[in-house]
């Protein structure tokens, strides 16, 4: 937390996880045990010690969407020091800190309310070092008497032994010390056994280090009294489980006589002080803690699995329970509180993949939605981004029917960079006639996708615009001439291979053929390339000398996907060229067979094929790297592999 | 009361089971709503009641439930989305584990005392692996990164929910005779 909205968020969302787990509490008060009723404490301990925005969930995420809107209204008049009023309010640490000096009112605030940390944190440190002198210098050791009685509940109850002081003055034994608590009793021989037996208790599952913790959290939260509220609940609930464990090591008798010490107590003053634990709490308190007495019972030795279970399943509260961010529509009004809600709907927006954040930025391009737009945006462009926004390329249209766009040319920077380049056509332009093919316009977008909070696009480069011819269409994938990935040659023992490759990355999804207008396109935060194409020209050329040409009676290729460069190869047999004719060529999507007859020892200059490999899955999709290519020479055979990492870019 | 009256209050659980566990949908009707399974407990809450005192603590729970689960199928009738609710669904599925839990806790409890200890032990075992299982089907992870383990566990689901329903039958039988 480095400013007051930091804490704002991060107080607010552990309160609602407080009220949803008081809430619990209440319907099974009287159902499950004090054991579940402490330990469910620990689904807010979570939460207290994980950063709010830490995770790209929210519990109630259009919540911290207003948070984020009136923190951008509220510090536009502001020049904060600890604040950018665009950057989405993010903790890093579950506690302040103070990075610069303040300069503005939220920064004075801020800076109020570490005060307030501190000021809490010093009054319990000073408190805790008040207490351990005042034990060490006036405490006595225990009398005779009072030293057999607590050997004698650590033999019964077989405790390891501790140490014990006796202080004067005191009302209640109590448990005071971090690492090394010490037992410390009020100078009285006739002191039960039971409260011995309550304060040993204490000491075995080291309650004093939990309420130290506790109160560090408490320091934290000293301005939020719902908190604070909660944090003396959990006090209480850590005594009702002290108060089960001493009654499931008593019988009968002995379990009133513990109730009838606490009643003894309901007048005594709450006696806490930071790093103790003690038997009494308060009178309020401690008639509650009689009422579970009453209700104490052993409970069915399962009950501890339900307990562990129903934690399990609240345990996701602490980070969000997995809620994502969404757009809230776009008004209208500009500088309406709805407008500024939008905006920050949409700077809150994190896209955990490549895909979404690519996949929302062709939508936003191609509708005109400038909240799509701004919901990928690189934070740097924030300040700045109605004009950045209003430099996009306009007027791009896509015809595709199954999906928007291609992403070709998809190459990885590092670890948090990509580039790509952002393909549409437009069909509806011209056919050539002369060669029956389609002519679709292009509109081809550089792109370079960053890492930040999520994947954030940004173009890149000049949109470049033109025409493009039809090559075919593939399981639904239209491919045209123009997305040419890489050229690849190879020289070979008889000549030369030449490998255009075009590939291309898509989003498929049935939004496109069901969206009746552009404007209505479905969010895909997590959307992940499902559907590619790789579509191999190869072109081969014969250079052996002419006497060996003349000899030549058939060439045939057999061109394999591999799923890496050392896999084995094993193509597929043609043993009778008879029937083929004079070209024959059959192709699947593992594997294409190409075979061309040479009539009268002549050879064409080249002889070419083509290999598309078309992958369409539920979540994604890896196109192959690597090739192996088996050529056929009167029998004859040589093999290559193609590697996709070699070979140059093509430049468009 | 008498023993008939136990022997259809078991019935009325095991088919108040059959409800909250299994789904038939045809489009958007749900054939087999949870909330006639929670009338059918409620209905043998009664009766199971007079034999253990705790089983009457569930009495409110399963009207909450009960009443959760008719809006719920009145809302998917008119196909309206509740995903939105997912945090009260997480009320209502620790509420469930509770109930389930409980009930076969007491139903263990009361065969034992009928002396049918083997039935009482086979209830307790499975009572567990049902809260377990449960938990597991109603974590809030899209387990879809993970599709093995996501069929695994609802395959022990279904494994649990047939032999709990067998063992609740052949305790029945045992009982009516």
């Amino acid at each position: 937390m480095t400013n007051i909205w930091g804490f704002l968020m991060q107080t607010i969302e552990i309160s609602i996880v407080a009220l949803i787990l008081l809430l619990l509490k209440k319907i099974f008060q009287d159902k499950l045990s004090p054991r579940w009723q402490y330990e469910v404490w620990s689904v807010l301990f979570l939460s207290l010690i994980i950063p709010v925005g830490f995770f790209p969930f929210a519990l109630f995420p259009s919540l911290h969407v207003l948070l984020e809107a009136v923190k951008t209204i509220i510090e536009q008049s502001f020049h904060s020091s600890y604040i950018d009023i665009y950057l989405p309010i993010k903790n890093i640490t579950p506690f302040p800190l103070v990075t610069d000096l303040p300069h503005s009112l939220t920064d004075f605030l801020f800076v109020l309310y570490v005060l307030g940390v501190l000021y809490h944190l010093i009054r319990y440190i000073h408190q805790y070092i008040r207490l351990k002198r005042i034990i060490f210098i006036y405490g006595q050791k225990p009398s005779d008497n009072l030293f057999q009685k607590i050997q004698k509940v650590e033999t019964k109850y077989h405790f390891i032994s501790c140490q014990a002081i006796v202080l004067e003055g005191i009302p209640s034994a109590f448990v005071f010390g971090l690492f090394k608590p010490v037992f410390v009793l009020p100078k009285q021989d006739s002191l039960d056994e039971k409260i011995i037996l309550h304060e040993l208790l204490h000491l075995q599952y080291k309650d004093s280090l939990q309420c130290v913790i506790w109160s560090c959290l408490r320091c934290i939260h000293w301005c939020n009294p719902f908190l604070q509220y909660v944090f003396d609940q959990i006090h209480n609930d850590m005594e009702s489980l002290c108060d089960q464990r001493v009654l499931e090591k008593l019988e009968g008798e002995q379990r009133r006589d513990y109730g009838r010490i606490l009643l003894n107590m309901t007048n005594e003053k709450y006696p806490y002080a930071f790093g103790t634990t003690s038997l009494s709490n308060g009178a309020k308190n401690i008639k509650k803690r009689i009422e579970a007495i009453a209700r104490f019972k052993k409970y069915p030795r399962g009950m501890t699995v339900v307990s562990l279970c129903i934690c399990l399943l609240l345990a996701p509260l602490s980070i969000g329970y997995f809620h994502s961010y969404t757009l809230i529509g776009n008004p209208y009004q500009y500088e309406s509180f709805s407008y500024q809600l939008s905006l920050a709907s949409a700077r809150m927006m994190e896209y955990p993949t490549v895909a979404g954040a690519i996949d929302t930025y062709a939508k936003g391009i191609v509708s005109n939605d400038e909240q799509f737009l701004l919901s990928v945006l690189p934070q740097q462009d924030y300040h700045d981004f109605q004009s950045v926004l209003s430099q996009r390329p306009d007027s791009v249209v896509s015809t595709l029917t199954y999906y928007l766009y291609d992403v070709i040319h998809l190459e990885k920077i590092n670890d948090h960079e990509y580039h790509a380049k952002l393909c549409f056509y437009n069909q509806n332009e011209n056919i050539d006639v002369e060669n029956n093919r389609v002519i679709a316009h292009y509109t081809i977008i550089p792109i370079q996708i960053k890492k930040e909070r999520g994947w954030k696009v940004k173009q890149n480069g000049k949109v470049l615009t033109g025409d493009a011819r039809y090559l075919r269409t593939f399981m639904n994938s239209e491919i045209y001439d123009i997305p040419i990935y890489k050229i690849i040659s190879l020289p070979c023992q008889s000549g030369e291979v030449t490998v255009i490759v075009r590939n291309g990355y898509q989003v498929f999804g049935n939004d496109i053929k069901n969206t009746p207008s552009l404007h209505t396109f479905e969010l895909r935060p997590q959307a992940r390339f499902n559907s590619g194409y790789q579509y191999l020209d190869v072109i081969y050329q014969n250079q052996q000398s002419l006497h060996n040409q003349d000899e030549i009676e058939y060439i045939s290729m057999n061109l394999k996907n591999l799923n890496n460069q050392y896999e084995d190869v094993h193509f597929e047999k043609h043993d009778d060229f008879s029937n083929y004719g004079l070209h024959y060529q059959s192709s699947s999507n593992e594997e294409t067979f190409f075979f061309a007859k040479v009539e009268n020892h002549t050879l064409d200059k080249e002889y070419r094929f083509q290999h598309i490999s078309y992958y369409h899955e539920s979540e994604r999709i890896h196109l192959p790297e690597t090739y192996a290519l088996q050529i056929d020479i009167n029998g004859t055979k040589e093999m290559m592999k193609i590697n996709m990492e070699d070979g140059e870019w093509y430049d468009i | 009361m008498t023993s008939k009256s136990y022997v259809g209050a078991l019935y009325q659980i095991i088919f108040g089971f059959i409800f909250t566990f299994f789904d038939i949908r045809i489009q958007i009707i749900h054939f087999l709503p949870d909330w006639i399974g929670y009338y059918l407990f409620y209905k043998a809450i009664d009766v199971i009641g007079e034999y253990e005192e705790s089983a009457k603590l569930l009495r409110p729970l399963i009207i909450i439930l009960g009443v959760y689960n008719g809006i719920i199928w009145i809302l998917m009738i008119m196909n309206v989305s509740v995903k939105s609710l997912d945090v009260l669904q997480l009320f209502m599925n620790i509420i469930s584990i509770y109930i389930q839990f409980q009930l076969l806790t007491n139903i263990s409890n009361i065969a034992l005392s009928h002396h049918f200890e083997n039935e009482s032990k086979r209830l307790n075992i499975l009572r567990i692996m049902n809260v377990i299982s449960v938990t597991f089907v109603s974590f809030p992870v899209h387990w879809a990164f993970m599709q093995y383990v996501q069929i695994i566990i609802t395959l022990f689901y279904i494994v649990i929910v047939i032999l709990l329903i067998l063992t609740l039958i052949a305790y029945v039988k045992k009982e009516r005779a």
